[in-house]
């Protein structure tokens, strides 16, 4: 049940969702840091037309509580 | 789920022996799920198509245990108690209860209050947890007709409490009457995949899993999942429509079960085995092995508090609704939780002769010792997460200069108000024997049941956290709730 952080770098200023939770209604703003379980974590934005147009992966661990992560662009981006 | 009625268990496992029998032949077994068109979040019994709490930065949690009659009348006592609480809008609490989440006979009281909010109370009492519900069942199984119907593979023995769960309250009423009410508690009924051994919580989120639509599901048929006391009744199984054309529209599996079960073993155990078993959902037929069919008994067999899914949502950021991120943002500032166990502890004379024990006596011990191992389990994991986790999770964002969330953390500690309502807290033994020795069935005695519906809001009222989250929510009891004197003075001996 371990917790860490994810700290998103970029791209500033989108909205990212954990873990496919896009009906978060409240989700952090790039830049931001995130409460994530121990374990690999997806981080994504999403457009207006409900596309994911850049994600990342990081994997948080004992080893690695903290990561930092810049999202890589999805081209073409994906429908949700 | 101590001393489920013997009889409604003998007669389990005759109607088993003879059904088997009788129905080798054929395979047309009820299909009590249906398959759903389109995967959307914003379709479906979910918790994101239910309007916003009316307390805003406050979650209010309640979790009901299993225990038959004992169960159902315990909670409907406390949701009672509730009800006697005020807030400053004029509500009462129980019309602020933002997620239900309940256990076999919890999950009766549960559903129905879901259904019927506080208005429902005075039928719950009468028609179901004052009715002899073992010697229906038992009548409608054994007059002709009954035997008849279950001498084939399309009626189970899980359709006579189905049956009668129908007749007395639901009324073939399906989620998509509780979507319609446009309205919180949240209801997570609980039960048990026998094949993974795994808590199953009854969400859209599992069922988007199998390919099949929640709203369309009789609450009836829900209850009777979570309620399925092995041998006594069978397993309610849901058919996994997986893979589906719905499914081919979204990334599949979900990235949530992605994420979980790509995690390594090592770094998060849990998550990764809880994401194993849900890509297998998720897979249905291309599984290895293929999940056709998921068969669903008791809950309490895997989390008999039903403590598994809010315990999900505080400690993890999968799908709705999780709050692990809300409450680290501060946008959730105050947690009450009220848990009830009407646990039983039925004295035991065993120990007290060289005689090895009977099949029933052995048969029971196997299924009781798993409930009281979980039960313990489950409730100390909930007490570990809403104290100690939070307080590493902000010595670890200290050190990482993230002071806000930190704060945010250490806040969401102090406000947090678990209410536990347990037989145990009953300081007179006597009186804890009597409470605890009240079978586990669908019957009780009327005087038990008496005293069930003081004890309830006693134990809440008696709570040193209860005076804590009055305050926190700003709240006040109307008139005054019982004493636990009071219940214990007409609880009948054991």
């Amino acid at each position: 049940m371990p917790n860490g952080t994810v700290t998103v770098t970029s791209p500033a200023g989108h909205d990212v969702y954990i873990n496919g939770n896009y009906a978060e209604p409240d989700p952090p703003t790039i830049p931001c840091t995130l409460l994530v379980e121990y374990g690999d974590n997806l981080l994504e934005t999403v457009t207006l037309s409900r596309r994911v147009d850049f994600r990342g992966t990081a994997t948080v661990n004992e080893a690695n509580p903290n990561v930092t992560i810049a999202l890589a662009p999805v081209v073409p981006s994906e429908r949700l | 789920m101590k001393t489920v009625s013997r009889a409604l268990l003998v007669f389990g496992a005759l109607a088993l022996t003879a059904i088997t029998t009788l129905s080798l032949t054929s395979c047309a077994y009820p299909v009590r799920n249906q398959p759903i068109a389109t995967l959307a979040p914003n379709q479906g019994y979910r918790w994101a198509n239910l309007p916003a709490g009316r307390l805003g930065d406050t979650l209010v949690f309640v979790t009901a245990s299993g225990g038959g009659t004992r169960a159902a009348a315990l909670e409907l006592s406390v949701l009672e108690g509730l009800q006697q609480i005020k807030l400053p809008s004029g509500d009462s609490l129980a019309d602020n209860i933002d997620v239900l989440s309940s256990v076999s006979g919890g999950s009766v009281t549960a559903a129905y209050f879901a259904l019927k909010g506080t208005e429902g109370f005075p039928e719950l009492e009468t028609n179901f947890i004052r009715k002899d519900g073992v010697s229906a069942i038992l009548l409608a199984g054994l007059n002709p007709v009954g035997l008849a119907k279950l001498s084939t593979p399309k009626y189970e023995r899980i359709d006579l409490l189905i049956d009668y769960l129908d007749k007395a309250l639901f009324h073939h009423q399906t989620f998509s009457d509780l979507l319609a009410l446009h309205r919180r508690p949240y209801l997570v009924l609980n039960a048990a995949d026998m094949v993974d051994g795994v808590p199953f919580a009854e969400t859209q989120e599992n069922f988007d899993l199998l390919c099949s639509d929640l709203a369309s599901l009789k609450l009836s048929t829900a209850v009777a999942a979570s309620a399925a006391f092995p041998v006594a009744l069978s397993p309610v199984t849901y058919k996994d429509y997986s893979p589906c054309l719905a499914q081919a529209k979204v990334p599949w599996p979900p990235p949530w079960v992605t994420a979980d079960a790509g995690s390594s073993w090592y770094d998060a155990p849990e998550r990764t085995d809880r994401g194993r078993v849900k890509t297998a959902y998720a897979l249905g037929a291309r599984a290895a092995p293929p999940t056709l069919d998921v068969h669903l008994l008791d809950g309490g067999i895997a989390d008999n508090l039903g403590v598994a899914e809010p315990f999900r949502m505080l400690t993890t950021n999968e799908p709705q609704p999780a709050f692990l991120n809300s409450v680290a943002q501060g946008h959730i500032k105050k947690i009450v939780f009220i848990l009830i166990n009407a646990r039983s502890f039925a004295s035991s004379t065993l120990d007290q002769s060289p005689a090895p024990p009977g099949m029933l006596d052995m048969l029971f011990a196997s299924i009781d010792a798993g409930v009281d191992r979980t039960t313990f389990g489950t409730a100390a994991r909930l007490r570990t997460a809403l104290t100690e986790q939070f307080t590493a999770d902000a010595a670890n964002l200290r050190k990482i200069r993230q002071g806000a969330m930190a704060d945010n953390l250490d806040a969401i500690r102090n406000n947090t108000h678990l209410i536990e309502i347990d037989f145990d807290a009953i300081a007179n033994s006597a009186c804890r024997r009597n409470f605890h020795n009240i079978p586990t069935s669908w019957t009780a005695q009327a005087k038990q049941i008496d005293a069930l519906m003081l004890l309830g809001k006693a134990l809440l009222a008696q709570s040193p956290e209860f005076p804590l989250a009055l305050n926190a929510i700003k709240g006040h009891v109307a008139g005054s709730l019982p004493n636990v004197t009071d219940a214990c003075a007409i609880v009948p001996p054991s």
